[in-house]
Formats: structure tokens, C-alpha cells, sequence
């Protein structure tokens, strides 16, 4: 993992000049320096992008992954790239003792990234009762039971930023995502009228909907479907790329900034919003 | 406009009473078969005897719980291969989020959001199979703007409009559409009996709290069952087959967004 943070914070120096690197060089005081945040399903990709941009901005962070080993790495990169102090709670937060142990680390964070693995692809013809049931679990209620279980105090405090990492599907449905669709604008659906009851505390709640983004699922997903259409993942990749409205992928560290930015003492004013941040795929007017 | 259903055959959701009664009623008069359910068989019966009279369509009933697999089990057993599917159920109670544990969710899940899908799922391969088939959920005006007390349905509604949404895309193809209608302040029977209630707790007459209510609608009335039983009529037409993933509030202008 850490090769590959090297390797991705290159590419974005290096490819677009426009881009910053949160490693190590601010954008600007995000005014959030000293506050707790619980990242979820931080070890990689989009989740590590958020927690890594926290850390930059000086937030103490409890962090959680399924995988230990992984998990724990990516506490040592950010600690060592940030001097925050980040702890690592390996557990599944889809279930009540994987909350009950985030929690019991941080009971009191100001800030709150709810973050999950997507339910698998499909047809919507094979999936059972337990599946969905799953899927909201994991994609939808997790989130609320976290929020339920944090929000009080966020009021409380008179601060409190909640960031749900959902997905472009909220926006534009994904027709072989039935599941992600289904239990991501339930959770949305909710939110919306949450976010309105506890701004007037200074506490937000905003969705983040990420598009495609450089991230070891996107490739572990496009080696799958190049082994099926016995093409070569190079062709496929550069392909990919060039279909891109925007003419590459996202990377983690600018979805972490933006989240980053949510979270931001700035950010009051901000609610039960859900920015798509997709290099402009989706071809909205409004 | 004659939306050319006649002798088609629906399932109508939820239908004794208020807005599922309206769409049966509203398809009945353009000569649609129906089987219509709800958990009363004393109303639900007594919904079906009022559709026949006045229209003379057939009309099945069967009384359970829509939102239970028996239940669906024993409506597509009287209709196995329906053209029209209008999903509907009574909505989750209203409160505090902080008082839901995770059996208050399912259970709202499995009655506004789980329910319909499975319906969907029993019939749309049907449908896609004779090139015809219209699929219209009653959601709520909270799909598009949240309403603050529901949270189980702002949730639970979403979360069913955004599974159609992609479902929708697939199948259009094939002549099958899913819509969805969203009533606003519509006054039906519970409306009636919340503001009698009120009345009777208040020093305020019936007539004084519902001029108020309707002060409060850019339409300056609320909307007639009927009028959202046509609209469901509409989407489920010969004419209506370009239009799908749609969500149509009927709410008297209330939303204030433009889109």
C-alpha cells in the first residue's frame, strides 16, 4: 500500500499540475485541527483518501477495515505522513459489535465518514429477501445506526460534520448495481430529512458520490472483466480512460480533500447536499 | 382520450380505501380487470362491489397483508400474469429517529420498499415476455423533499425509487414501464379523520382547520383521490409508453424546487 500511495500521489503532481497533493501541503485551514473523526472502511481507496486529508488537516482519527494487517499499515502511513494520531479498529462495521467497538475508540467524534463496500452486481430476478436485507445493512442502516449513536453529542458540542460516501448511483442509477441503487438512495432519502433537523446545532450531513476513481477495486473489477472479454487489461484500462469525460480517473486524495472540505468549519451552511464528484459523467443540467 | 387498457388485466395494492381504491376505480373505468387487496375482506369486498357496480369490469379481491410473502403469494395466485402493477401500502408510523432499532427499519422496509420489489419481480419477466406492461408506485411527496417526522418513509421510499430507477432502464426495451406517482396533501379519509380528530381535541371547527390546511397549498385546495387515480390511469397507458423511471408529484404546486 505504501508503494502505491507513492505511486498515486506522483501521478497526480506530475500528470495534472492543477491537482494538490494533501500530503503535506495545505489548500487552506480547513479550521477542524484537534477535532475527532471516525473514518469507516479506511484501509484503502476512497475511505483512506478521506482519512489521509483529515489527518493532513490535523484531526485525531479512529479508523476501521475489516483486514487487520491492511488496516493497521494504513494507520502507520498516515500517522507517520501527518504526526495525527490515528487508531485502528479492525472489525465489519455492517454489524453491532463492529459499531459497538468503532464507538467504544471514539464515542464522541465531531466529524463521522460512513463508508462501506457495495452489495455485488446482479439481476434482481436471483435476489432473495436475506439479500436485500443485507444490502440495506450494510449500505444504509450502518450509517444510520452510526449517526444515531453520534449525533446527540455533535449537537451537543455545537459542531458536527457527517460525510456519507454513497455513489454516483444516487444521481444516475447503475443498472447491474439493483442493490446499490435501491439501499444508497434509501439512505440518502433519509438523510435529506435529518439534515434539516439538526443544521440549526452546526451539524451537517452531506452525501459525497464518487464516479470512477483510481482505486484497487476499480482495477481488481476491470482485470475481471478483461480476463472475461479476453482482452488485456492495459488495452481495457486505456480505454477506459480515454472514454472518460474528464480523460482519466479520480483519485483518492481529491475525493479526501473534498470530503475534507465538507467537514470544514466553513462548511456550516452546507446540508443534506450530495455532491457528485464523477469528472463530469454524468450529463446533468441541474 | 381513449388510453386503450380495455381488458387488460391489474393488480391494485392496498385498494379498500383512499388512493389504491382511486387507481382501481380509475382503471376499472377504462374497462381493466382487476385484482385489488387489502388486510380488511369485509372492505375490501365491499371497495370491489362499488368498482362493479359502477363499472362493470370484474373485480378479484383478496384480504391479507401485501407487505408479507403469503400475502403477495395469494394475490398472484388470483393474478399470476398481470398487464399493470400499482404498488401501494400504508406508509410507517412518524417519530424520532433515535427511538428506531434496526426491527422498526426492516419492518418499514419490507412494507414501502421490499414489497413492491418482489411484486416487480414475480410479474415484469411476464410482461416483458407479451411486449406490454405499466408498473406505477404510490410513493410520497417525500421522495423528492423529505418530510421531517417520516424518516422511516423518506428512507424507505427513496430507497424503492432508486432501485426502479435502474430497473426502469432495463426494461423499457420491451414496452414495460415503471413510474411512480407522489400525492402531496390529497384528501382522503385519514386526512379527514387527522383533522376531525384535532377539531375535536381544539376549540376549532372541522370547516376552520381545513381552510387553514388549504391556505397553506399554492392550489388553495387539497388534491381529490380521483384526481391521482387518473394520473395513475395515465401512466399505465396504451400512450404512456415512452415515459418511464418518472416520478410525478401531485401536490397542488407545493414542492418549491424548480426541477
Amino acid at each position: 500500500m505504501g508503494v502505491l500511495t507513492a505511486a498515486r500521489s506522483k501521478r497526480a503532481i506530475h500528470d495534472w499540475p492543477g491537482l494538490v497533493s494533501v500530503q503535506g501541503n495545505k489548500i487552506m485551514d480547513m479550521g477542524i485541527a484537534g477535532k475527532k473523526g471516525i473514518v469507516c472502511a479506511a484501509s484503502k481507496g476512497l475511505g483512506r483518501g478521506c482519512a489521509e486529508a483529515l489527518a493532513a488537516e490535523g484531526v485525531e482519527l479512529v479508523i476501521c477495515a475489516r483486514t487487520k494487517e491492511v488496516l493497521e499499515a494504513t494507520a502507520e502511513d498516515i500517522r507517520k505522513v501527518s504526526g495525527a494520531k490515528v487508531t485502528a479498529i479492525a472489525c465489519d462495521i455492517t454489524t453491532e459489535e463492529g459499531r459497538a467497538a468503532v464507538l467504544k475508540a471514539c464515542p464522541e467524534p465531531d466529524i463521522l465518514v460512513n463508508n462501506a463496500g457495495g452489495p455485488p452486481p446482479g439481476d434482481f430476478r436471483e435476489w432473495e429477501r436475506e439479500d436485500w436485507i443485507k444490502a440495506l445493512d450494510g449500505n444504509m442502516l450502518t450509517a444510520i445506526f452510526l449517526i444515531k449513536a453520534t449525533v446527540d453529542s455533535m449537537i451537543g458540542r455545537k459542531f458536527g460534520r457527517i460525510v456519507n460516501i454513497t455513489s454516483s448511483s444516487v444521481k444516475l442509477p447503475v443498472p447491474y448495481l439493483g442493490m446499490s441503487n435501491g439501499a444508497r438512495a434509501g439512505l440518502t432519502g433519509f438523510v435529506a430529512g435529518l439534515a434539516r433537523q439538526t443544521v440549526k446545532h452546526n451539524v451537517t450531513l452531506n452525501g459525497l458520490l464518487p464516479g470512477r476513481f483510481e482505486t484497487q477495486r476499480l482495477r481488481d473489477n476491470m482485470k475481471i472483466t478483461a480476463e472475461k472479454a479476453g482482452r488485456s487489461y492495459d488495452d481495457m484500462y486505456k480505454e477506459s480512460v480515454a472514454a472518460a469525460t474528464a480523460g482519466r480517473f479520480g483519485t483518492p486524495e481529491e475525493f479526501g480533500v473534498a470530503c475534507a472540505y465538507l467537514c470544514s468549519a466553513h462548511a456550516g451552511y452546507i446540508t443534506g447536499q450530495n455532491l457528485l464528484m464523477d469528472g463530469g459523467a454524468f450529463e446533468s443540467s441541474v | 382520450m381513449d388510453l386503450g387498457i380495455k381488458g387488460r388485466k391489474a393488480i391494485v395494492c392496498a385498494a379498500s380505501k383512499g388512493l389504491g381504491k382511486a387507481c382501481a376505480n380509475s382503471l376499472a373505468h377504462e374497462g381493466v380487470d382487476l385484482t385489488i387487496c387489502s388486510r380488511s375482506q369485509e372492505s375490501i369486498d365491499a371497495a370491489a362491489k362499488e368498482i362493479r357496480d359502477a363499472t362493470g369490469v370484474m373485480v378479484r379481491t383478496v384480504a391479507c397483508d401485501i407487505s408479507t410473502e403469503e400475502g403477495r403469494q395469494a394475490v398472484l395466485a388470483a393474478c399470476p400474469e398481470p398487464d399493470i402493477l400499482v404498488n401501494n401500502a400504508g406508509g410507517p408510523p412518524h417519530g424520532d429517529f433515535r427511538d428506531w432499532d434496526r426491527d422498526t427499519w426492516i419492518k418499514a422496509l419490507d412494507s414501502n420498499m421490499l414489497s413492491a420489489i418482489f411484486m416487480i419481480k414475480a410479474t415484469v419477466d411476464t410482461m416483458i415476455e407479451r411486449r406490454f406492461g405499466r408498473i406505477v408506485n404510490i410513493t410520497s411527496r417525500s421522495v423528492k423533499a423529505p418530510i421531517l417526522p417520516l424518516g422511516l418513509s423518506n428512507g424507505a421510499r427513496a430507497g424503492l425509487t432508486g432501485f426502479c430507477a435502474g430497473l426502469g432502464h432495463q426494461i423499457i426495451q420491451h414496452n414495460v414501464t415503471i413510474n411512480a406517482v407522489l400525492p402531496g396533501s390529497i384528501l382522503t379519509d385519514r386526512v379527514r379523520d387527522t383533522v376531525t380528530a384535532t377539531a375535536a381535541k381544539s376549540d376549532r371547527s372541522f370547516e376552520e382547520l381545513m381552510a387553514e390546511r388549504e391556505t397553506g397549498i399554492p392550489a388553495g385546495r387539497f388534491g381529490r383521490a380521483e384526481e391521482l387515480g387518473d394520473a395513475c390511469a395515465y401512466l399505465c397507458s396504451t400512450q404512456a409508453g415512452y415515459i418511464t423511471g418518472q416520478n410525478i408529484l401531485l401536490d397542488g404546486g407545493s414542492y418549491g424546487g424548480t426541477l
